[in-house]
């Protein structure tokens, strides 16, 4: 009897976890997520030591090898004024990631902030904005990405500004819904009850309910972003020429369509990178998704 | 009340024999106390909704001096929690409308009337001199916090304290509320702990920053009984180790006996009865605090027989009652009389006011 009854105490006897190591632990057990994981991490250190692992500068003209196919000296090819693709596509992550990034954290600050404003103070100013959010949303994707480039020219920044926009209501929605239920949640009550103030309340004591939620749904709109960028890229709105990005390779590729090097290598590159953001979304769906407690 | 009591033998801790146990140094307090810590006086409570106006709390009035306790008991729908929740400024603003006054006396001797306060002067009465504990452990803590966390966190809003003293402080105040081993206790979860820990939990959040007033609301409606008689222990020892005035809300009379030394018993939205507890629980005036006494289980009774309910339901508070609003469930009703007249709320000699036309001949 003693022996049945020891498992039950060694549970009573567990550290006291936070939910994000808790977290942290299932997605490591969670294989796709993992999966996902490893891609991103291999990007990122390719972005971060670019200089190093790239086998040429990504501007450097070979003139010897235009349009050369994948050879020893360019393990990936050569794009038509001779410049290594390898190394356009391991800079081409320097630029695209930053551009990610940036984009999709702008969008959860900005969209997260007018959601929790949105859901927590209720009547006339969650209707203000969103109905504001609703007016963002009935454009498609690209179209309003492009309507913001045209306002604020075409530059990298500005295309970062307007993925960032775009991605505002996404976000906007997806917090109002989450804070509107939490807001009525006992502990909230009970916030009040200690003195704290709405902002606190807010932000201390309704934003870590919704947070999971909203990493998530970052991580999954990553690869969306990433493949808006390309596509601007690919209309020449992105970034400026000689900045290598992933889009802008393919936009050029279009025109050579017997080196199939030059659109395959960066094209994988899109795909490999947008499949490992949204396996990762789903590996942090799946770790973050646990009710707690009972 | 509880008419679906179970066991009555069960009620252990509560009641040991036929009358309620009557909490000790409960003695009847002739006068009340001239300064008390918190006096609420001609209360009413309207919510504003689609459905109009909606009058639930009407005229009611008590006093609590420091270190003493009112039970503020009746059914659901009574008004009670209301009440409360207008005491702690806690009531939705635009749709409820709350009148009359809640005078609160500071450690200084400055009266406060929180009905006439904004929200952000109320913010800083609110978890600093004047606390809550709410009735669902479960769920009244944030789950993605640690317990040392929530406790701490007045001392953070209200006394702009550093987290190490915050952390000491939570230990502290997890040992003052009886729980073992406090030091690893408040790096725990909500969701780690058993019901009646949490409920501990939620007594030491509110008693952190030394609250002169401390409202309790059903404290112990969500725990069984040989818990919730701790935790009525743990309440009054720390009421008397710090002194404070406590409102206490429950719909159990023999909760009330535990606790209470004064008790304001309210129906569909007014005071009915009130007075010393022990009078009260000893010898009822009103027909509804009678009822309410004999619908409480207790050891000695015959358990076979059904414990005795009141039929009917609390009324409507959008369709009173013509006269008594209490007339259609009462036993004493008289026709004629109970249905046309409205009774006053009237004083007795012996300290307590009854709203009863037939008080005096029941």
């Amino acid at each position: 009897m003693s022996q049945s009854l020891a498992p039950a105490l060694a549970i009573r006897e567990t550290r006291s976890e936070s939910r994000f190591v808790t977290a942290a632990r299932r997605l490591l057990h969670h294989r796709a997520g993992m999966c996902g994981l490893t891609v991103i991490l291999v990007i990122v250190i390719c972005a971060a030591f670019a200089p190093w692992l790239a086998p040429y500068d990504p501007a450097e003209i070979d003139y010897d090898a235009m349009i050369a196919p994948p050879s020893w000296l360019h393990p990936l090819g050569t794009d038509e004024i001779g410049r290594d693709i390898l190394s356009r596509v391991i800079f081409g992550a320097r630029v695209s990631l930053q551009i990610v990034f940036v984009a999709i954290v702008l969008s959860l600050l900005v969209g997260g902030a007018i959601g929790l404003a949105s859901g927590y103070v209720g009547g006339r100013t969650d209707n203000v904005l969103m109905r504001l959010m609703d007016g963002l949303l009935a454009f498609p994707l690209l179209v309003l990405a492009l309507g913001v480039i045209a306002v604020l020219g075409p530059d990298l920044i500005n295309a970062i500004i307007a993925l960032a926009v775009v991605n505002v209501p996404g976000f906007a929605r997806l917090v109002r819904g989450q804070v509107l239920s939490v807001r009525e949640r006992d502990f909230v009550q009970a916030a009040r009850a200690t003195g704290a103030g709405h902002l606190r309340i807010m932000v201390v004591h309704v934003w870590p309910s919704v947070a999971g939620n909203v990493i998530v749904y970052a991580s999954l709109r990553a690869s969306a972003v990433l493949i808006t960028e390309s596509s601007l890229a690919f209309l020449g709105l992105g970034a400026t020429p000689p900045t290598p990005t992933w889009g802008q390779m393919l936009a050029t590729a279009m025109e050579y369509w017997s080196a199939w090097w030059m659109s395959i290598f960066p094209g994988l590159a899109i795909f490999f990178a947008a499949l490992a953001f949204n396996f990762f979304g789903d590996g942090l769906r799946d770790a973050l998704d646990v009710r707690i407690g009972e | 009340m509880r008419a679906d009591g179970g066991d009555p033998g069960l009620a252990l801790g509560r009641m040991s024999d036929g009358p309620l146990n009557i909490r000790a140094g409960a003695a009847p307090s002739p006068v009340v106390d001239a300064q008390p810590v918190l006096r609420v006086s001609g209360l009413h409570v309207a919510f504003n909704g689609a459905a109009g106006r909606v009058q639930v709390v009407e005229d009611v009035a008590f006093a609590i001096p420091a270190g003493r306790t009112v039970a503020l008991v009746g059914e659901s729908g009574s008004g009670k929690s209301v009440t409360s929740l207008a005491v702690m400024g806690l009531l939705p603003t635009p749709a409820a409308e709350v009148s009359g006054r809640i005078e609160f006396r500071d450690g200084a001797g400055n009266v406060w009337d929180f009905a006439r306060l904004t929200e952000a002067q109320m913010r800083g009465f609110r978890g600093d001199r004047v606390a809550m504990i709410f009735q669902e452990p479960m769920t009244s803590l944030n789950p993605v916090h640690s317990v040392g966390e929530q406790i701490s966190e007045a001392l953070l809003v209200h006394r702009r304290m550093g987290r190490k003293e915050r952390r000491e402080a939570a230990i502290r105040m997890l040992a003052q509320v009886g729980i073992p081993e406090p030091e690893r206790r408040a790096a725990a979860y909500p969701h780690e702990l058993s019901g009646g820990m949490r409920q501990r939990v939620m007594i030491g959040m509110a008693l952190v920053c030394q609250p002169r007033l401390l409202i309790a609301d059903e404290p112990t409606t969500a725990l069984d009984v040989t818990i919730q008689a701790q935790i009525l222990n743990d309440l009054a020892r720390l009421q008397d180790e710090l002194g404070m005035a406590m409102l206490f809300v429950t719909h159990d009379l023999g909760v009330v006996a535990e606790i209470a030394h004064e008790v304001v018993v309210m129906y569909a939205g007014q005071v009915v009865e009130s007075g010393p507890a022990a009078h009260i629980l000893k010898a009822p005036r009103h027909p509804y605090t009678r009822a309410l006494l004999h619908a409480v289980p207790r050891a000695g009774v015959d358990r076979h027989r059904p414990l005795p309910a009141i039929p009917g339901m609390v009324p409507d508070p959008r369709h009173l009652p013509a006269g008594c609003r209490f007339h259609a469930r009462c036993q004493h009703a008289m026709a004629g009389r109970c249905d046309a007249e409205p009774p006053r709320l009237e004083s007795a000699p012996d300290g307590r006011t009854v709203r009863c036309l037939r008080w005096r001949e029941l």
